[in-house]
Order: structure tokens, then C-alpha cells, then sequence
């Protein structure tokens, strides 16, 4: 008779995370050469190893905290200690279990409705046991209300007996606050020393890291400036340069390799001067993080209506400065400022409104948008109460601008259907679909 | 004004936002100055010899102004707020001082200071830490100075060590008074309502302390005459900021009193006093960021919270449980959720309420509360 298996916390979701990545990664690489996307394979390789080896620590007990891309993760993993993801892997996943977004339908029962969609399946999938449970909770603060109140709701369902470390988020952006939050990732240093004994910073793997996404940071950079070419040389399906730098392990190699493989393709097109929507004519700033539905979008805007998202808060790289490693100091410093003023949503939603104005009107002129998409995503309260200033700035700016409310994440919130008459209704008041 | 007996002057004053004794306290050259609530020490504001006024929306009718501004998916509170500031209804205030306290408040604080800010009001913000600590409670003394070196350059003003010490006694003061109230409900006959004490909470943020001093004394001595009545359901009320007897009133109705609370009007503004020590700023910082309760936006205190909250019903011998939030609100709804898996593991029956700022469907509510009374 079949042993029966009796799983640990998370494992099982984990190995069918596992499996199916494998899977892909597998079919993609053994595709006649027309149907391989190296990029992607590249990307499932980093995405696979992440979950092979929070597998690797639950089965040898190995140092692993659940931690978020605002968190100077470079530091953890100079450590020598995995982070794990709450929300990467469910979302990753969402189109293809069966059934398609079955986590989602059953996150609803938690009553959370209000909250960012994000923050709910994230509850959501500690308290149905999906996650793995770490050695430690490293909580970010930013960029929204509901995010910290996320490890308050782990500590209240079932994950008590586990230390927790909030990063604090300065609302300023002075001298004074870039030194605060170094000292914050200096308290980090000191809660991980003494959570995992044995386990102390690296300082010259530290730099390697540092190194490499400095790398990363720059090329993607080059990325944004190849998109601001007309034609624009990549669709709307937006690139994933935030899960290779800030989603997976930092300094990995790869996924320079990765980067590299985006640039070349965008380099050639913009050679032959080929756009990737054809008669393009519309170009879109999107104003927050890219949907996990835009598929279901940007073909049909493309083909319509010659539209193209040229840059959005997510993809938008400009902001990444590199960080100066000619000392342990310059390094935390320099991490302390990406985490709080250069990584998304963190960017925009920490502080007041100037910042998120000013990547707007930054965008609009560098990318020469000719139009503005404010998803005012349902948990993105910050941003809705913008609507005004980011009118104000489109008037100046030339641009007409279309406000939503949607959920980026579940597209259950605002129904398809709906927004493309929203959208389809924007382009011929504006007189956009005419151009 | 001196004819009416102090709990109507409290309705009065609490019922409106601009009232005759800031009226004549302007008339007399004083300043006023608004704030967001519960992270602005008053104490600052009161060595400058400033009245400090806690921002409310009470008077709202509707959101309509407010919603080129916010949208739908900012709290009803934000909006009614912002409507008010269009509608001029905060047109006699000197300055406001602002802090990080939510997503829709942040917002509505900018375009109030940056779009809606018509007759040059001064604006000032302070950044306040979300979660306890050494380092944290330096990093907002340090805020609460820059705040007190700006007030001195706005207004011409020196706030010593001397008048900051004076502030806190006079607020320790009130505080201890506000208990008595608290005090008088323990018991089996209750001499004043919940709604009659959040009242008197609620004025003593709008209206010149001293003033309020004096008529909280005597309205003390009026309740402590008062014959009372016996018990009801005895309630404990949980949330954010109340700025509505009424909604206490709907939910005491015939047959419960709200005989105390964990709100920012009430328990968690007075159940402790400040510390005098010899910064006084840094005790401030302190008191708001480690001695008294917090909220769900100081994170990582929720079990500590919820013990407290636990403490306190029990001495207060409450039956059960009001929590009560308003919708779109992130940090109540978490808070919400996270009691009540902490209420059914320690067997603390509890009701929660979700409303809206401008309170509609109190059908709905009186029904929902008595189906919850009826199951104590």
C-alpha cells in the first residue's frame, strides 16, 4: 500500500510550484527554435532555484526569512539567508492552477475586501498554509496602510513563536532620513545576527552583489532608454526587470544575463526601426506597478488602436542610482536610499505627492507619451487621493489622462469588459483613436 | 454661554467645529491651530500659547467638493474632512499641523496645504515612526522639536522647558478628571453615558484648555450628584476616532452602556498621564510612541493591544465587545479581523460594525446591535 505523505507547512504548494515551473522551463527549452524565449527560460531558471531552495532550507533547517523587495534584501542574502517571497509565486502561478485563480476565489472568504488585493492573497496564503514557514518575518512598512498590518495578522494566525523585525520608512527625503534608515538596516544586521547565530555580513560578498545589481540597474536603465525610441521596440507586455533584480536572489549573474538578452532584442529592433505594435500611435505612461492582466489588454489596444504602454512606475528605472561600494558605509547608504526612494511603490507612495508627480512628468516627456493611465489601483489609497495634482500636471503637460480603479492584481474587481469601453471611450473623446 | 450647564455647552462645542469660545479666544488676539489627530502632542501647542484644535468633520452634509480631490476609494472620514476645508469651515484656524498618519489622510493633507490653501494658512507636518523603540522614540522627539522650532519661528514665540511643563501638568490635569468619568461607570448604576463622555472628550480638543478645565470640573460634580440608573449590557467600545455621539447613542439605545473603550477619543488619549522628566519633548515622544495605547498603526503591537483591551473589559466588567471601523479604512479592518480571531480565542463576545462618516442605515445598526445584545 502507498505510504501516504504527510506535508509540512508549505511543502506541498512549494513542490507544485516546483513541478510546474520545472516543466516549463523544460518545454521552453526543448521548443523548436522559433517558439524559444530564452528571456523567460532565464527568468523560470531564477524563479525555479528561489523555490528549490526554500525547499533546501525547510528540509536542512537552513536560515530562511520571509522578506519583501523594500527591505535591502542585497544585505540577507550577503548573510547567507534565503528570503522568501509572500506574493511572487501565488501570483506567478494564478493563470495556471486549476482551476485559474482558485487561491484568489478562496482569499475572498477572508472578508478583507478593502484591502489591496495583494496584501489579501498574501493573508490569505499564510493562513491557508501555503507559505513555508521561516525562522524570521523581515516586515516592510511601505508603501501602503495594509502592508504592515500583513505580519501583525502572521503573528495573530499561528506564526507567534517566530521573531519579527519592522523596517521603519522614513516620510522625508533629507540627509536626516537617508541616515535613519541606514541605522534601520543596521538594527537589521544586529536582529539577523542574533535570530541566526553563526550567520554574520559578509562584507565582500556584499559588494559582489552590490556589484552586480549595480550591473542590473544599468541596463535596465538602457532598456527604458531604448523604449523611448518611436516605434517603441518591445509591446506592453511589460519587462521583468523587477523580479530579476529585487524578487529573486541579488547579484546572481543570470539575471544580468537575462537583462543583457532584453537589451540586445530591444537594440536590434530599434536597428531595423521596428516597432513591436505595428502603426503604432498612442503611447502610454501607466502610472503604478503593470497589471498581472495585461494580457488581456495590451494585445487588443495594440491592434485596435496602435497603442502601446511605453513605460510604467514598475518598469521605470531611472530613479536607480548606482551604489557606491568604496566603503560598508557608502554601501548601506547607498542600499538605504534604493530601498526607500527607488524601488516602486515605495517611490511614489512614501512621502508627499511631489515624487509621484515628478516620475509622471519625467515619464511623459521622456518617453514622448502622448497619453496617461492612472489605474488608482483599490489598494493604492495614496494615489487616488492624487487625482487633482496629476490632472493639474497633464493640463501643463499637454496629456490627457484616464483615471481607473482597478485591482492590478485581480482583475475580478473591475471587470475586462468594462475598461475597455473605459478605455476605448478615453481614445475618442481625446481624439486619440483619430490619430 | 455661562447660563448653560456644561454638558450642553460640550454638545455645542463638539456638535460644531468653529465655536463662541474660540470665537472670543480669537477675538482676544489668540491663535488656533488644527491637527490631525493623536500624534501631535497639544502640550507644544499650549507653551506657544496656541489653542490646539483636534481636526474633525463634524457639519459634514456630503462629499460632493471633496470628490475632484479623493476618490471612492478614500475613506468617507478624508472626504467629509476635505469637503469641510472647501466649504470654508476651517477658515478660523491659524495653522495646521499634519503627520503621516494613513493613506487618505496624507493625501488630504496635501492638497489641502498645496490646492485648497486659499488664505495662506501655515502647514506644518511631522513624520511619526510606525513602530516603538529607542531609536524610533529619538527620531520623533527630534521631529516634535523641528515642529516646536517651526511654531516659534511662525509665531514669535519661546517654548521653554517651564511652559512645556506647565502644558503637561495642565493636560495630566484633564486627563485624571476624564478618568473620573471612566471611574463612574464601573459600578452598577451608571451616572453618565458613553456618548455624554465621548462629548466631553470631544470638546476638550476644540476649545481653550482652561476653559474646558474649569467646566469639566463642574461637570464632574454634576455627575458625581446624579442619582443613575442601573446597568444595562455593559459595552466596551473599540476603534479609531469618534467624532459622533450619536452613533454611541444608536448603539447604548434602551438597554446597553458603553460603560468604556479603546478609542483615540477616549481610553487612549487619558488612561495614562505624561511622564515629567527633564526633556519634556523626549517624555512627549515617549508617552505617544511607548506609554499609552497604541493603534493598529504602531506595528507590531497587536498582542499587546488586544490584552490590553482585554484588561481593561475586565475591569470594567463589560459584557461584550464593540468594534467599529470605517469602511475602506486598511489599518481598522486588519485590526478588526486580527481582534476578533483574538476575542474567540479568549471567549470575548464581539460585535463589528462597519459605517461611514456621515452616518446612514442606523436602522441597520439598532438591529444589528440588539440581535448582539440579545446574545450576551
Amino acid at each position: 500500500m502507498e505510504e501516504k505523505k504527510t506535508y509540512r507547512e508549505g511543502e506541498a504548494r512549494l513542490l507544485e510550484y516546483i513541478d510546474r515551473v520545472s516543466k516549463m522551463r523544460e518545454g521552453l527549452h526543448n521548443a523548436p527554435p522559433e517558439e524559444q524565449n530564452p528571456v523567460l527560460e532565464g527568468l523560470l531558471e531564477l524563479v525555479e532555484e528561489t523555490d528549490r531552495k526554500t525547499l533546501k532550507c525547510l528540509n536542512e533547517g537552513l536560515p530562511m526569512v520571509i522578506s519583501w523587495y523594500g527591505n535591502a534584501n542585497e544585505i540577507i542574502h550577503a548573510m547567507g539567508i534565503h528570503t522568501e517571497g509572500v506574493v511572487f509565486d501565488v501570483q506567478f502561478h494564478m493563470y495556471l492552477t486549476d482551476p485559474p485563480m482558485k487561491d484568489w476565489y478562496a482569499m475572498d472568504g477572508l472578508g478583507l475586501n478593502d484591502v489591496c488585493s495583494l496584501i489579501q492573497i498574501g493573508t490569505y496564503c499564510q493562513r491557508a498554509g501555503l507559505l513555508v514557514k521561516p525562522g524570521a518575518v523581515i516586515a516592510m512598512m511601505e508603501p501602503c496602510d495594509a502592508q504592515p498590518l500583513l505580519h501583525d495578522s502572521f503573528r495573530m494566525h499561528g506564526w507567534d513563536d517566530i521573531p519579527y523585525f519592522y523596517m521603519d520608512y522614513p516620510y522625508g527625503s533629507e540627509e536626516e532620513d537617508w541616515d535613519y534608515f541606514t541605522d534601520e538596516i543596521k538594527r537589521l544586521i544586529a536582529f539577523l545576527e542574533k535570530t541566526f547565530p553563526g550567520y554574520t555580513l559578509d562584507w565582500d560578498r556584499l559588494r559582489e552583489i552590490v556589484e552586480e545589481t549595480n550591473k542590473q540597474y544599468i541596463l535596465w536603465e538602457e532598456l527604458g532608454q531604448l523604449m523611448r525610441t518611436v516605434p517603441a521596440p518591445m509591446p506592453s507586455a511589460f519587462t521583468p526587470g523587477w523580479p530579476l533584480t529585487q524578487h529573486h536572489a541579488q547579484g546572481d549573474p543570470r539575471a544580468t544575463k537575462v537583462f543583457q538578452m532584453m537589451v540586445a532584442g530591444a537594440e536590434q529592433a530599434v536597428k531595423e526601426g521596428r516597432g513591436a505594435v505595428p502603426n503604432e500611435k498612442i503611447r502610454i505612461l501607466w502610472g503604478d506597478l503593470n497589471p498581472n492582466w495585461d494580457k488581456q489588454i495590451c494585445p487588443w489596444m495594440a491592434e485596435k488602436y496602435g497603442a502601446v504602454i511605453v513605460q510604467s512606475f514598475e518598469g521605470y528605472a531611472k530613479p536607480y542610482e548606482p551604489v557606491d561600494t568604496s566603503s560598508h558605509e557608502a554601501m548601506l547608504r547607498g542600499l538605504a536610499k534604493r530601498a526607500i526612494n527607488q524601488v516602486p511603490m515605495i517611490r511614489q507612495a512614501r512621502g508627499t505627492v511631489d515624487t509621484l508627480l515628478e516620475d509622471i512628468e519625467t515619464i511623459v516627456r521622456d518617453y514622448s507619451c502622448n497619453c496617461v493611465f492612472m489605474p488608482c489601483h483599490m489598494g493604492h489609497k495614496d494615489v487616488s487621493g492624487t487625482r487633482q495634482f496629476v490632472k493639474n500636471l497633464c493640463d501643463e503637460l499637454g496629456v490627457p489622462v484616464l483615471f481607473m480603479e482597478v485591482s492590478l492584481m485581480d482583475e475580478r474587481y473591475f471587470p475586462i469588459d468594462q475598461l475597455k469601453r473605459k478605455i476605448s471611450d478615453f481614445f475618442e473623446a481625446t481624439g486619440l483613436a483619430d490619430l | 454661554m455661562s447660563n448653560k450647564k456644561p454638558l450642553e455647552i460640550f454638545y455645542e462645542v463638539a456638535g460644531t467645529l468653529d465655536n463662541p469660545y474660540l470665537q472670543e479666544w480669537k477675538a482676544n488676539g489668540g491663535k488656533t491651530i488644527g491637527y490631525y489627530y493623536s500624534w501631535i502632542p497639544e502640550e507644544i501647542l499650549m507653551a506657544a500659547g496656541i489653542t490646539p484644535f483636534r481636526l474633525r468633520a463634524t457639519g459634514a452634509t456630503g462629499m460632493e467638493r471633496a470628490d475632484k480631490y479623493l476618490s471612492s476609494i478614500n475613506c468617507s472620514y478624508a472626504r467629509c474632512h476635505l469637503n469641510q476645508v472647501i466649504a470654508g469651515a476651517y477658515d478660523f484656524l491659524d495653522g495646521v499641523i499634519g503627520f503621516n498618519a494613513c493613506d487618505h489622510i496624507r493625501r488630504e493633507y496635501d492638497n489641502w496645504e498645496r490646492l485648497l490653501n486659499k488664505n495662506g494658512k501655515w502647514f506644518s507636518f511631522v513624520d511619526v515612526p510606525q513602530k516603538q523603540g529607542d531609536a524610533q522614540t529619538q527620531r520623533y522627539a527630534s521631529q516634535l522639536n523641528r515642529m516646536k522650532s517651526a511654531i516659534e519661528a511662525k509665531f514669535g514665540v519661546e517654548i521653554t522647558d517651564e511652559k512645556l511643563n506647565y502644558a503637561i501638568h495642565l493636560q495630566n490635569e484633564i486627563r485624571g478628571l476624564q478618568r473620573k468619568l471612566y471611574e463612574m461607570r464601573m459600578g452598577s448604576v451608571i451616572k453618565v453615558s458613553g456618548a455624554d463622555v465621548l462629548t466631553a472628550i470631544l470638546a476638550g480638543f476644540s476649545m481653550p484648555k482652561q476653559i474646558y478645565l474649569n467646566l469639566l470640573k463642574e461637570y464632574i460634580t454634576e455627575v458625581e450628584k446624579a442619582e443613575g440608573k442601573p446597568s444595562g449590557k455593559r459595552l466596551m467600545l473599540l476603534g479609531g476616532e469618534f467624532e459622533n455621539p450619536e452613533l454611541l447613542s444608536i448603539i447604548e439605545g434602551k438597554s446597553a452602556n458603553i460603560v468604556t473603550d479603546m478609542i483615540w477619543d477616549g481610553n487612549r488619549s487619558i488612561l495614562y498621564d505624561v511622564p515629567i522628566g527633564s526633556d519634556p519633548i523626549y517624555s512627549l515622544a515617549d508617552y505617544n510612541l511607548n506609554i499609552r495605547p497604541q493603534d493598529p498603526r504602531t506595528a507590531g503591537t497587536g498582542k499587546v493591544r488586544f490584552e490590553q483591551i482585554k484588561e481593561v473589559g475586565e475591569k470594567a466588567k463589560v459584557d461584550g465587545y464593540v468594534h467599529v471601523k470605517l469602511a475602506l479604512c486598511d489599518q481598522y479592518l486588519f485590526d478588526q479581523d486580527d481582534f476578533n480571531a483574538f476575542a474567540k480565542k479568549n471567549g470575548m463576545p464581539t460585535l463589528r460594525l462597519d459605517t461611514e462618516y456621515i452616518l446612514a442605515s442606523t436602522g441597520q445598526i439598532k438591529t444589528r446591535v440588539q440581535a448582539f445584545l440579545e446574545t450576551l
